[in-house]
């Protein structure tokens, strides 16, 4: 068999259904060996459509998502992609077609040196210019991209060695046995949960990574202490679970950072104290001791000193810390936390005209929860209004570009979603400047027939930047007007997907409900008003007690 | 304060292994002195010598070094601090 077929075999072999990419000279073995290779392949319109639909596709599922783009101007535009998996920890293959081997090097046509390129957003990296290179690479590769902290592996293969022959053999990637904390960071991780008057967990994208979210739940349940997640942890414990105080940090709520700045005891547990996050990291958490939970050993004490590092397998460690400790002795820690929580809820009555983002999206919320409904967001204020003000009840219920922010992740991602997970419902919320990075995605969906939901909120700005503008920039207004947007519902109209556009609120209830029931792909385009921004926010550099609330531009 | 310091990798002899530690090094802030290594005859293994200089952690580069897949080892040979022998501060 050729080289490319054995590629194709290995990955079937390791429970690979779908991949999505684009074709291109140096990776045409590789499509011919898709032919008749019994996987399923998504052609997105776009090799960065391709590699966020992978990120979609393993975040929904918990699998290894799966790219394929050609050499030269394929493999760069993977690069946005692969370092969003990098930053957000998501398990994903990008795989490459490269030149020739005995013309790399010479500048060829279609050459660039992607394994350079790539080097500091990938978790490891091969460069295959020799047949017999090809089984471990591939092998490794799968393994590494799953094991310990997943991430990004890039697999760059000369077209020589597509088509090189190679015998047929079947390696199996094994995964290594998980490690688990020493006894005495245990120890003392519960004598200092024992100890405190105000323990505080802080959850992390991680706890879904690790597939630990049952356990960190049952750990919350004993521990009987209050909880705030990250943006990437939102769902760790279900929205209306009495522990959860919410999102911490720059556009978290009240709730969630007073008790942070409170809390005598910090228990980090797949969290890495990003600075979105803690906000001025020597104000973070000033009163507490921490412990940290992560699988990482280069994540604890990175940015904060850890008081008990407890580093390895989450689920095997949480168990552990859940068997050493009691309940929290202090009841009023809780209590005024959820005190706390109901005097400081969002407020819902927009001062201005017309549709209000953020009670639309609760009612969005609210409307969905018949049903296992999973939401990609693009990147910006939609974003953040989503993370405020939508339920979730599972990390994978909730798909965010979080540590690159990356603008056109939302609709390449809810395909990767909607075809791992096709009994869901699958939306896409986004915003007039995101949904323009990757609008040629809108091809995709009609080809495959994928009924993802399009909720496009559009304000006719690039409304974060625009905010910040307004915020600390003397509302000196620089690049921020796309009210010469295109018309939406035509333009989804255009590509075969289904449209209704509305601007007024009484238009909500009906036009949410036939966009949730769409049997199809559907874009519901809704306008808002451009003066609306996200609160509360903590500026940039200051404390987290230090928020500020609503004002108008 | 910044701080010099003396580290010794093994590391496997892969495609690019000097390349990843030195874009590690440079990205996580440190500047490097001096740099050596060499190959081991009959070996698959490489040396490496690095004199790096931050005022960040140390532990934590070496920690994210050891992340590095094809790295084996890493370890600190020797530290000084610049402050008092060259003036830095």
């Amino acid at each position: 068999m050729r080289g490319a077929d054995f590629l194709i075999k290995a990955l079937k072999e390791h429970q690979v259904d779908t991949v999505f990419g684009y074709p291109g000279g140096a990776i045409m073995p590789v499509y011919d060996a898709l032919v008749d290779g019994g996987i399923k392949h998504i052609l997105c319109r776009h090799e960065q459509g391709a590699v966020f639909a992978a990120d979609g596709y393993a975040r929904a599922s918990g699998r290894l998502g799966v790219c394929i783009a050609t050499s030269g101007p394929g493999a760069t535009n993977l690069l946005t992609g692969i370092a969003n998996a990098y930053m957000d920890s998501v398990p994903l293959l990008a795989i490459t077609g490269q030149v020739n081997s005995n013309l790399v090097g010479t500048d060829a046509f279609q050459e660039v040196d992607i394994f350079g390129l790539s080097l500091g957003v990938v978790k490891h990296s091969f460069l295959i210019t020799s047949i017999e290179e090809l089984p471990d690479a591939i092998y490794q590769a799968i393994q590494i991209a799953q094991e310990g902290r997943p991430g990004p592996v890039l697999l760059d293969i000369a077209k020589d060695v597509q088509l090189a022959n190679i015998d047929d053999v079947t390696i199996t990637a094994t995964n290594k046995e998980a490690t688990v904390a020493d006894k005495t960071s245990m120890q003392k991780a519960a004598k200092l949960f024992s100890q405190s008057k105000k323990p505080l967990f802080y959850a992390g994208g991680g706890i879904g990574m690790a597939n630990a979210e049952a356990t960190f739940r049952e750990l919350v349940n004993t521990a009987k202490a209050p909880t705030v997640t990250t943006l990437k942890g939102i769902g760790a414990l279900p929205h209306n679970d009495p522990h959860n105080l919410g999102m911490l940090g720059m556009h978290g709520t009240k709730a969630a950072n007073l008790a942070v700045q409170d809390c005598d005891l910090l228990i980090a547990i797949g969290a890495r104290f990003d600075d979105r996050a803690t906000g001025q990291l020597n104000k973070f958490a000033p009163k507490a001791k921490v412990i940290h939970f992560d699988c990482d050993a280069a994540e604890i004490s990175k940015l904060r000193q850890a008081d008990a590092r407890i580093l390895g397998d989450l689920n095997k460690n949480l168990i552990k810390f859940q068997a050493k400790i009691n309940a929290c002795h202090n009841n009023h820690w809780l209590e005024d936390c959820q005190d706390k929580k109901h005097q400081h809820q969002f407020n819902y009555n927009s001062a201005t005209e017309g549709i209000f983002a953020p009670a639309l999206l609760k009612r969005l919320s609210e409307m969905c929860q018949n049903h296992p409904t999973i939401v990609t967001c693009d990147v910006g204020q939609h974003q953040m209004w989503v993370a405020q003000h939508m339920g979730f009840n599972k990390i994978s219920e909730h798909l965010s570009s979080g540590g690159l922010g990356a603008m056109g992740y939302g609709l390449p991602s809810a395909i990767g979603a909607q075809l791992a997970m096709p009994q869901h419902r699958v939306i896409n919320v986004s915003g007039d400047g995101s949904i323009m990075m990757n609008i040629q995605e809108l091809a995709t969906l009609i080809r495959y027939q994928i009924p993802v939901k399009l909720l496009l909120l559009d304000n006719q700005r690039l409304g974060m930047v625009r905010q910040w503008q307004h915020l600390f920039f003397k509302n000196r207004f620089s690049e921020v007007d796309l009210s010469d947007n295109p018309d939406f519902a035509l333009v989804a109209k255009a590509f075969g997907v289904v449209s209704n556009s509305i601007s007024q609120p009484s238009q909500i209830e009906s036009a949410l409900d036939e966009f949730i029931n769409s049997k199809s792909s559907y874009l519901l385009h809704v306008s808002i008003n451009p003066d609306e921004n996200v609160w509360p926010l903590v500026p940039p550099g200051k404390s987290n007690s230090e928020f500020i609330e609503r004002s108008y531009s | 304060m910044k701080t010099q310091s003396d580290l010794t990798i093994v590391a496997k002899n892969s495609l690019g292994i000097l390349e990843r530690i030195l874009r590690l090094v440079r990205h996580r802030r440190f500047i490097l002195n001096n740099v050596s290594a060499h190959c081991e005859e009959n070996s698959n293994a490489v040396n490496i010598r690095l004199v790096v200089e931050s005022d960040r952690d140390l532990g934590n580069l070496m920690l994210q070094l050891q992340k590095l897949m094809d790295v084996i080892e890493v370890r600190q040979s020797h530290e000084y601090q610049l402050r008092n022998c060259l003036g830095y501060g």
